[in-house]
C-alpha cells in the first residue's frame, strides 16, 4: 500500500469520526441535555440566583406573570451545592448572562449558609481556583443555543442519549427557563412520606459532613455584596432565605446561628429588601427537608411575589 | 496535556508528521521539544523540576562510570538516589510526613497537638508523573552503578529518555537499556506498524472513554456517599472500581504504546491480562509490570540476596513501598500491606493445600483449587481497592460498614438509569472476551489481516461506538495523580 493511499484512508476515517461527532453533538444540543443546560441557552432580563433550594423552589414564569413590566425573560440561574456559591466566578458569569442595557430587571438572590462556605483546606485567595472547577467556572458562553461549549465541558454522559431523545429521570421536569421541578409522583411511582423522611435524614447527614469540612468565607460575603451592587444597576434586587424543614433549620442554626441577622445586615447596608421564610416549615412540602416539591414551589413563588408587591 | 483532550488531537498528528519529515539526526530534538511542551502545558514551572532531575542523574551516572573506587561510585549513587527521593519526598510526602510525625510526637506526649495537617501543604503543587520519572531515573543510575549499562553521553537523548511524552506522566517505567538504544535507530515509515499503533491507540481510547469512565460514574456515586447506597451497590462498586482502575490505567499504557509504535518505538507492556491470573503472585506479574519490575529488581532482590531478613518481611516492605508510591496517605499504606500480607498468606496456604491434596491422591481437587484461589483473590483485590479509592481510612471503614448491610438499596437506585447499567455490564463482558483472546497488546489482530471491506466495517463500528458511547467527562487518567 502506498503512503498516499494510506493517508487518504486515514483522512476519510478522521473526517467520518469528526463529522459523526458533530452530528451527534448537534442532535443532543437541540433536545434534552440535562437539568443545567437550559440555564446556559439564553440571555436573561431577570434572574434567580442561589443554590439548589432556588433551583427547585423559585418558578420564573410566576415572576414573569406577576411582573410583566420587568425585563424578561426571567431565568432560574441557580445550581446546586458547590456549583454556584457566591464568588467572583458567579459574578463574572452574571455580567455575560444579563441582556445588555437591562435596567428594570428583577433579581432574586437566594441565600443559605452553603452559599458562603469554603473548604477548610482552601484559603480565601484560592477560592477563585476552586470555583473555576465548577460548571460556572468552566463556562464562558452562558447564553447560546445550541450551546456546544456546555456539551464539550460540562455534559457528563454519552451522546447516544441525544439520538434517543432521553428525558430526565421520573418525577423531575426541566423547564426551558431553568426551573427544575420535582413532582411527588410519576406514572405509578409516588413519593411517600416515609421516603421524604428518609431523604431528609440523608440530607441532614450530608449537611453534617459538609459542615465538618467547611467554614464561612469572608471573600464569598464580599462577592455577594459586590453582586448585589452590580445587579442594582440593572434593576431591583431581593435577598431571600427559602423555607426549609424544622430539622434542617435547627441544624443550620446550630452551625451558623446568626445567619439570618447577618444577611439582614448586609441587605440593609446594600439597601435591598431581605425576606426570611426559613421558619415557614409547615406552609410548604419538601421532598427532602430542604427542597420544595413543584406545587409548593409555585405556591411559595406566588407568596414571594405577593410580598414583593406589598413592599412596593 | 491529556491524551483524551482536544489539544492532543492537533498535537499528536503534528508531532508524528514533523518527526517523519525530519532527518534522523534531528528527530531527537523534535521529540524532546514535543515532550517538554507536552509537560509544559500542565504547569510551566514543573518543567524546571524535570530538567533538574534529568541533569542530576545524567551527571551522577557519568561520574559513577568514571569513578575509580567503589566508595566513590557508592557515594555518587547515594547522592543521586537521595536527591531524587528528596525531591519526590518534598513534593509528594512532606505534608503526610509532617502530620504523621506530629501525631507520633503527640502520642508520646512530646507535642501538644497536630498543628499541621496534610492539606496545609496543598499549596505545594504535586508535579504530574513525578513518581514515574523519578523511578525511571533512579533505575538508570543504579543500572550504571551495577555496570548493566554504560551511561549515555548525549545529554539530549538522555533528556528524551526521561521525558519521552508517551510514557512521561504515567509510565510504563522504562529501563534505559530498552528505550535509549531505540533513539539511535532510524525509524522509517512503516505502514503496518503505524496501523498497529493507531489501532492500539483507538483501543486505548475506547477502554478509557467508553468503559473506564462509564464504570467511574457508578464508582463516583457510591464512594461519594456510601451511607446512601448500602449493601449490594457498594459490593458492586468495589468490583466496578477494580475494573475501572484496570481499564483506565491499561488504557493509558495502551495509548502510550500505540503512540510510540506509530513513531517506530517499542515500549514495554504494562499489563498482561491481569484478570486472568492463576494466583496472587501471577497477578502481580501481570499488573503494572514496569513498577513491579522496578520493585523486584531494585528493592526485593537486593534485600533478599544480601540481607538476612526473613522473606516475608521483605515482601511486606516491598508492598509498603508499592502502596506509598501510589500516594501519601494511610489508605495506600494499608492497601500495600494488605496486598503483601495476602500474597504471603496465599503462597503459604496454596503450597500446603497442594501438598495435602497430592498426599491424599486428590489431584483433581488441586485443579479446582486454581479456580477457588482466583475467586478468593479477585474478591480480596476488590476489597483492598476500597482503601485505595477512599480518601481516608475512616471513609474506607465507613464504606465497608455500609457494604455489610444485608437489606441495602437496590443497584438500580444508584444511577437511576437501568440502560446505562446494563450497557456497562455488556461492555465489561465484551472487553473481557477481547482481553481473553488478544489482550491489549495484540488487539490489532482483530483488524489486521482482514479484507479491506471488513476492516472498514470494523472502523465504522469503532467510530459509532466511540462517538455515541463515550462518556464525555474529560477526566484525568487515575494514575496521573501518582
Amino acid at each position: 500500500m502506498t503512503l498516499v493511499k494510506y493517508i487518504f484512508g486515514l483522512l476519510i476515517f478522521v473526517m467520518m469520526l469528526v463529522g459523526m461527532y458533530f452530528l451527534a453533538m448537534h442532535q443532543l444540543a437541540t433536545g434534552y441535555v440535562d437539568k443545567y443546560y437550559p440555564k446556559f441557552t439564553q440571555e436573561a432580563g431577570s434572574l434567580i440566583i442561589g443554590l439548589s433550594r432556588a433551583q427547585y423552589g423559585l418558578v420564573p414564569v410566576v415572576f414573569e406573570n406577576t411582573f410583566p413590566e420587568k425585563a424578561q425573560p426571567v431565568v432560574n440561574f441557580a445550581f446546586e451545592l458547590y456549583q454556584s456559591p457566591y464568588g467572583e466566578i458567579l459574578f463574572e458569569d452574571l455580567k455575560h448572562k444579563i441582556k445588555a442595557k437591562t435596567n428594570n430587571g428583577i433579581f432574586i438572590l437566594e441565600v443559605s449558609p452553603a452559599s458562603f462556605l469554603k473548604p477548610l483546606k482552601v484559603s480565601e485567595n484560592m477560592i477563585y481556583d476552586l470555583d473555576s472547577e465548577s460548571i460556572l467556572g468552566k463556562m464562558e458562553d452562558v447564553t447560546s443555543h445550541p450551546n456546544y461549549e456546555y456539551l464539550r465541558k460540562c455534559y457528563g454522559s454519552a451522546l447516544y442519549k441525544g439520538v434517543f431523545r432521553m428525558k430526565p429521570f421520573g418525577n423531575i421536569t426541566v423547564h426551558d427557563d431553568g426551573w427544575v421541578a420535582f413532582a411527588d409522583h410519576y406514572d405509578f411511582y409516588k413519593v411517600t412520606d416515609k421516603m421524604t423522611q428518609e431523604w431528609k435524614m440523608q440530607t441532614l447527614d450530608t449537611y453534617r459532613k459538609v459542615v465538618a469540612l467547611q467554614k464561612k468565607s469572608t471573600s464569598r460575603i464580599q462577592s455577594f455584596i459586590k453582586t448585589i451592587q452590580f445587579l442594582k444597576d440593572h434593576g431591583t434586587v431581593y435577598v431571600v432565605r427559602m423555607p426549609v424543614a424544622k430539622e434542617i433549620l435547627d441544624f443550620e442554626k446550630a452551625s451558623w446561628n446568626d445567619f439570618s441577622s447577618e444577611m439582614d445586615a448586609i441587605a440593609r447596608k446594600c439597601q435591598v429588601p431581605f425576606f426570611d421564610y426559613s421558619k415557614s416549615h409547615t406552609d410548604y412540602k419538601f421532598y427532602d427537608g430542604s427542597h420544595l416539591f413543584d406545587t409548593s414551589a409555585e405556591i411559595f413563588t406566588e407568596q414571594l411575589c405577593s410580598d414583593i408587591l406589598k413592599l412596593n | 496535556m491529556l491524551f483524551n483532550s482536544f489539544d492532543f488531537l492537533w498535537f499528536f498528528p503534528l508531532v508524528v508528521i514533523v518527526y517523519y519529515i525530519l532527518r534522523h539526526q534531528y528527530r531527537w530534538m523534535w521529540l524532546l521539544l514535543a515532550s517538554y511542551y507536552f509537560y509544559f502545558v500542565w504547569e510551566p514551572s514543573l518543567v524546571l523540576l524535570l530538567f533538574v532531575s534529568t541533569c542530576i542523574d545524567y551527571f551522577c551516572s557519568i561520574y559513577i562510570h568514571r569513578a575509580r573506587s567503589q566508595l566513590q561510585k557508592k557515594i555518587l549513587l547515594y547522592l543521586s538516589v537521595c536527591i531524587n527521593l528528596g525531591l519526590l519526598g518534598f513534593f509528594k510526602y512532606l505534608g503526610f510526613l509532617t502530620e504523621t510525625t506530629q501525631a507520633i510526637l503527640q502520642f508520646f506526649g512530646v507535642a501538644k497537638e497536630v498543628s499541621m495537617q496534610t492539606y496545609d501543604f496543598d499549596t505545594i503543587l504535586l508535579p504530574i508523573g513525578i513518581s514515574f520519572y523519578t523511578f525511571q531515573t533512579i533505575s538508570y543510575t543504579i543500572d550504571v552503578y551495577r555496570k548493566r549499562i554504560v551511561p549515555v553521553t548525549h545529554f539530549g537523548k538522555y533528556a528524551l529518555y526521561v521525558s519521552f511524552f508517551p510514557q512521561l506522566v504515567a509510565g510504563p517505567i522504562e529501563r534505559a537499556e530498552r528505550l535509549l538504544p531505540q533513539f539511535d535507530r532510524e525509524n522509517k515509515i512503516n505502514i503496518p506498524n503505524i496501523r498497529k499503533g493507531l489501532i492500539m491507540m483507538g483501543w486505548g481510547f475506547f477502554l478509557k472513554l467508553v468503559v473506564a469512565d462509564r464504570l467511574g460514574i457508578f464508582v463516583d456515586y457510591v464512594f461519594a456517599y456510601p451511607e446512601g447506597h448500602k449493601g449490594i451497590p457498594l459490593i458492586l462498586g468495589s468490583y466496578f472500581f477494580t475494573l475501572q482502575i484496570y481499564y483506565d490505567f491499561s488504557a493509558y499504557s495502551t495509548i502510550a504504546l500505540g503512540i510510540a509504535q506509530v513513531m517506530g518505538f517499542t515500549l514495554m507492556q504494562n499489563f498482561d491480562r491481569p484478570m486472568f491470573f492463576k494466583n496472587m503472585s501471577d497477578f502481580w506479574r501481570r499488573w503494572h509490570i514496569s513498577l513491579m519490575d522496578f520493585l523486584g529488581n531494585y528493592i526485593y532482590r537486593p534485600l533478599a540476596r544480601k540481607r538476612k531478613i526473613p522473606k516475608g518481611i521483605i515482601v511486606l516492605f516491598v508492598f509498603l513501598i508499592n502502596g506509598l508510591w501510589h500516594g501519601a496517605n494511610w489508605t495506600f499504606v494499608i492497601w500495600g500491606l494488605l496486598c503483601g500480607g495476602y500474597l504471603l498468606f496465599e503462597t503459604w496456604a496454596r503450597a500446603n493445600l497442594y501438598r495435602f491434596t497430592i498426599s491424599k491422591g486428590w489431584g483433581r481437587i488441586s485443579k479446582l483449587a486454581t479456580y477457588f484461589w482466583w475467586f478468593v483473590s479477585i474478591n480480596f483485590v476488590a476489597f483492598t481497592l476500597i482503601f485505595f479509592r477512599s480518601p481516608t481510612v475512616e471513609a474506607a471503614l465507613g464504606y465497608l460498614e455500609s457494604m455489610m448491610v444485608y437489606h441495602g438499596t437496590a443497584i438500580t437506585d444508584v444511577l437511576k438509569d437501568d440502560k446505562e447499567l446494563l450497557l456497562t455490564f455488556v461492555l465489561v463482558i465484551v472487553v473481557q472476551i477481547i482481553h481473553y483472546y488478544k489482550g491489549n497488546d495484540r488487539v490489532y489482530e482483530l483488524v489486521t489481516g482482514r479484507s479491506v471491506r471488513m476492516r472498514w466495517v470494523g472502523y465504522i463500528l469503532f467510530i459509532i461506538a466511540l462517538v455515541f458511547l463515550s462518556i464525555n467527562r474529560q477526566h484525568n487518567f487515575i494514575y496521573f495523580q501518582f
